[in-house]
């Protein structure tokens, strides 16, 4: 029996590098276009991922709007419901705060469309009011998609109702995280010795990730491992703090600022250890890609770090704000290389059961079937 | 209608043998055999409420019984027994049909409210006490038994075939239905209100939300456990008469004896069946843990020629059961009741806590990447190509299928196409078009949950009650004592649906938790064994000194006349399993079917068992 296409509007913010954004990007591109046809919203449509998807052939309508409540808000939201019922869209998918709030009484009052709102942080950086605005928005929704149990848990206690709340874990490529790279040239690039061991962050720089912690674990192991190159990857608004900051710790040499790099992969490959210091998170792609990569990880007990990594198999789990926990859990994996090599080994092996992109795109198309079926019958 | 209500009650007289009573009202009846184990002088039911306007009759234990006496005490209620019973009706009139929120224990209960006209029946969250009804002729039966509906003319022996196939591929009759045709189970967690005006209405009052905690850490949740496991087994030990514990060597059981026996101050009885097959033999592990707690035990081996001497195996089962562990549950159940009353064991700790192989099978598999969709029809479409019993055939069927399904596809026994060839054509026609494997099964709301999660309330839903819960309630009731189960105390359960499933099963360690709790408490050598349970080694059985037994069974005059399975194919796995292929779950199956249409459908009901 062929069954009709589902109609499927997602709506995201932009294109540009992010944790949401890859996600909806590698998702788009793997949906089985037998089954979903697919609209890719945004609100500004513009981002360095737009490149990764001009290989897919769906219309992408774009819905700018300019500050919230001014007329032409509104005037948009008009047209995102005119769309909708123009192209008898069944479900509308949104990501992230503005996009929630945009979409999701602009699809309500659209009509019989089944409604999906995604929160993929715990909200921590949120005002008060945001949140409130946030689960008055997700209370018209009829499914709230998140991506870690524990966003899952601060809803629930928020006040949201469980039952309209559903896990759906991000999913990696994993075959890009296969081969041994040329390990000798990325040190020459980085001026370091060909013998150094990498200890790496890989995150973007602001005050939620608690990097400033990293460099203090780094001055406690620097003395006792000579050999140790401390790197930083990525960019972000407190960069310059965060090098006065290493300077101040005495690591300033031992530290290295990579900036943005595109050559994650490569660059994991050769990392002894990963390291994710936040004090908030979601569930962390860094985190994937480093275990993808084989790397045993260090990271902080909070929001879904503990979700992917499996504390004493596939790296440590330490408290956040603890510097020298942080440094007696990367130190401890410096030295035994065995134990890393085996967290390593589990890490792959546990992203692969559980954080394939192969499985995400599953478990969401399921769960749009099922929507949509559950919509038509009641 | 009180002869038919009594002859009801002693078509279940095993269950209690200690008392009967009555209750018969203008168009409602309830009966009830009793087997004493609390307030053995006054607690005779059915039970009233003050002024005899609501009547309860009562199966199972309510451990908290005595913090809800005084409460409702202390809201005005007058007591005129010591009873468990008692609180039920008390609960009733403060709460309506929520009193099953305040009751913490195994039942199933029927309450009639007089003034209102209109029946309650409950059964426990999680199905430990059994309840079956038939909605027929404008009457609604209902009994803890089936055979007890048996009684009445308006239930026909009629074979519900859906039911029976269901049996034989998953092991036992469907959540909802029985192998008899209008013979409902009252599912666990559910109510049943029924009055003259209005039909009965089933609804569920529980369910089970595993929101794993993961601000928790590994040390917090271990003593949480100890300190749940503690408080289940100190409520699970009150009674007024004697009691004991199964123990099988594995740490379930010998986690409750080891909290049970540190909290009794004379020594525990315990009970342990073996198997001569050393592969089988959990005697030494299970003497290991005796003596670690000094506990009265008592053990007993089984020879294959039990299984000549199980005549009422099949009676006592109601229905066709291919879960051959319940030979063992039988012959411990018949050792215990020489010596106690009420027993301890430690069932669905594999559920609770992962504890089965088959999750770190699903864990293998899973970090395997998928073959691609066309690969994985191509192998679909060679394997039903394949001819039955060619080696290799089941290899390809199961590479075939992703998730879900391919779990639910390994613990199915005759599929679909097997059916076909099983069943006598004409029986085959009678079945409903193709069920969907998974129907009602795939739980909704915990799509993107952890897999493990989901596999596990899966298995709460179907297998613990249907099979495991079955098995243990039957086979004890049968020789008239009770099974209590504290790892199914619902806060337990609550608790252990808290823990994350990485740290249920950690580095492919089924039980993480529950072993890394039981450390110190229980020997080492019992934390680390391999997973057994009384598993019965039919598998040899049927290859040496049984492969007669069931080739006569199976193939015999009876059997043939009845018309049912396509003699040749039986003949054929008869052979196969012979030959070294293991289709002995499948052959006990078709044993169970046939023992059990000897005893109910050919005899009729009233069969009068010896003691």
């Amino acid at each position: 029996m062929q069954l009709q296409k589902i109609r499927l509007l997602k709506l995201v913010t932009n294109f540009k590098i992010g944790g949401t954004e890859r996600q909806v990007a590698n998702v788009a591109l793997r949906l089985d276009s037998s089954r979903f046809e697919l609209h890719l919203g945004s609100l500004r449509r513009h981002g360095e991922l737009l490149k990764d998807l001009e290989t897919l052939d769906v219309p992408q309508p774009e819905f700018q709007i300019g500050k919230f409540y001014d007329g032409k808000t509104f005037l948009q939201a008009a047209r995102f419901a005119q769309y909708i019922r123009r192209n008898l869209i069944q479900v509308v998918h949104s990501y992230g705060f503005y996009s929630n709030v945009f979409a999701v009484p602009a699809a309500r009052m659209a009509g019989r469309c089944v409604v999906v709102a995604s929160i993929r942080d715990t909200g921590e950086v949120m005002t008060p009011m945001q949140r409130r605005v946030q689960k008055a928005v997700c209370r018209m929704a009829d499914c709230v998609l998140v991506n870690a149990e524990a966003i899952r848990r601060t809803l629930i206690e928020q006040g949201y109702r469980p039952e309209t709340i559903f896990v759906i874990r991000n999913g990696i490529m994993l075959s890009r995280f296969a081969a041994k790279q040329n390990g000798h040239l990325l040190r020459l690039q980085l001026g370091l010795p060909a013998s150094a061991q990498l200890v790496a962050v890989s995150s973007r720089l602001n005050r939620m990730k608690g990097i400033e912690y990293f460099l203090d674990a780094a001055a406690i192991l620097a003395a006792k491992f000579p050999n140790v190159a401390f790197l930083v990857v990525g960019d972000g608004d407190i960069r310059q703090e965060l090098e006065d900051h290493a300077r101040r710790v005495g690591v300033g040499r031992r530290v290295i600022f990579t900036g943005f790099r595109s050559d994650v992969p490569e660059l994991l490959s050769e990392v002894a250890v990963s390291v994710l210091p936040s004090l908030s998170e979601g569930l962390s792609n860094s985190l994937l890609e480093s275990m993808a990569a084989g790397v045993p990880v260090v990271a902080t007990r909070v929001g879904g770090n503990p979700e992917v990594i499996e504390d004493g198999v596939t790296g440590w789990l330490v408290p956040a704000r603890d510097p020298a926990s942080l440094a007696e859990a990367i130190g401890r994996l410096l030295e035994d290389r065995e134990q890393a090599f085996r967290f390593g080994q589990n890490g792959r092996r546990r992203v692969a059961e559980l954080f394939s992109i192969e499985r995400a795109v599953q478990e969401t198309e399921k769960l749009y079937s099922r929507l949509v079926e559950a919509k038509l019958c009641a | 209608m009180g002869h038919e209500v009594r002859a009801m009650c002693s078509a279940i007289v095993h269950r209690g043998p200690d008392d009967e009573g009555l209750y018969l009202g203008s168009g409602v009846g309830l009966g009830m055999r009793r087997l004493s184990i609390i307030d053995l002088d006054s607690g005779r039911q059915p039970v009233r409420n003050e002024d005899g306007s609501v009547w309860v009759v009562f199966n199972g234990e309510i451990y908290n019984f005595r913090e809800l006496v005084i409460r409702l005490r202390a809201r005005g209620h007058r007591f005129y027994t010591r009873s468990d019973t008692e609180t039920i009706v008390h609960l009733y009139e403060e709460y309506g049909d929520r009193c099953v929120d305040h009751m913490r224990g195994m039942f199933a209960f029927a309450l009639w409210d007089e003034k209102k006209r209109r029946l309650l029946l409950a059964r426990d969250r999680l199905g430990i006490k059994p309840l079956y009804y038939a909605d027929v002729g404008g009457r609604l039966l209902f009994g803890s038994e089936i055979k007890a509906l048996l009684e009445l003319q308006e239930v026909e022996r009629r074979l519900n075939w859906d039911a029976v196939a269901h049996c034989l591929s998953y092991l036992v009759t469907p959540p909802n239905e029985s192998a008899i045709a209008g013979v409902h189970k009252l599912p666990p967690a559910h109510l049943m209100t029924a009055s003259a005006d209005r039909p009965p209405a089933v609804s569920r009052y529980w369910d089970l939300h595993f929101e794993p905690d993961y601000g928790k850490t590994e040390k917090q949740f271990i003593e949480g456990l100890r300190e749940h496991l503690e408080e289940s087994v100190c409520l699970h030990l009150i009674s007024d008469v004697p009691l004991g514990a199964f123990l099988s060597g594995g740490i379930d059981s010998s986690s409750v004896v080891a909290s049970a026996a540190r909290q009794k101050t004379e020594p525990l009885k315990t009970f342990s069946i073996g198997f001569a097959e050393q592969e089988f033999n959990e005697l030494g592990a299970a003497r290991r843990v005796a003596e670690a707690f000094h506990t009265d035990h008592h053990e007993l081996v089984l020879q294959p020629d039990i299984l000549e001497r199980l005549d009422h195996l099949a009676w006592h089962l109601d229905e066709p059961f291919g879960d051959s562990s319940a030979i063992a549950t039988y012959m411990v159940s018949q050792m215990a009741a020489q010596h106690v009353k009420v027993v301890l064991s430690g069932d669905g700790g594999d559920e609770l806590f992962a504890g089965y192989d088959k999750y770190v099978v699903e864990q293998r598999e899973r970090s395997r990447a998928p073959l691609p969709a066309p690969a994985r029809k191509m192998l679909a479409f060679i394997s039903r190509a394949m001819p039955e019993g060619m080696r290799g055939r089941n290899f390809l069927r199961h590479a075939s299928r992703t998730g879900f399904e391919r779990y639910l596809d390994a613990s199915t026994f005759f599929r679909r196409e097997e059916l076909r060839r099983l069943f006598e054509p004409e029986i085959f026609a009678m079945l409903s078009p193709e069920p969907d494997p998974g129907r009602g099964a795939e739980p909704d709301g915990l799509e993107g949950r952890h897999w493990l999660t989901r596999l596990q309330y899966l298995d709460i839903q179907r297998y613990l009650p249907l099979d495991i819960l079955t098995k243990v309630d039957r086979m004890s009731m049968a020789h008239s004592i009770e099974t209590r189960v504290p790892l199914l105390d619902h806060k337990l359960v609550e608790f252990a649906a808290t823990i994350p499933p990485e740290m249920q099963m950690r580095n492919g360690t089924t039980k993480y938790i529950l072993k890394r709790a039981m450390r110190g408490i229980l020997p080492d050598e019992i934390i680390n064994r391999p997973k057994h349970g009384f598993a019965v080694p039919l598998r040899y059985w049927f290859r040496n000194r049984l492969s007669n037994y069931a080739r006569e069974l199976l193939l015999s005059a009876p059997s043939r006349r009845r018309g049912v399975f396509n003699q040749q194919y039986v003949e054929k796995i008869l052979h196969l399993h012979e030959k070294g292929r293991d289709f002995d779950l499948q052959l006990w199956t078709l044993i169970s079917f046939e023992l059990w249409s000897r005893a109910i459908l050919d005899r009729g009901a009233r069969t009068e068992v010896a003691a």
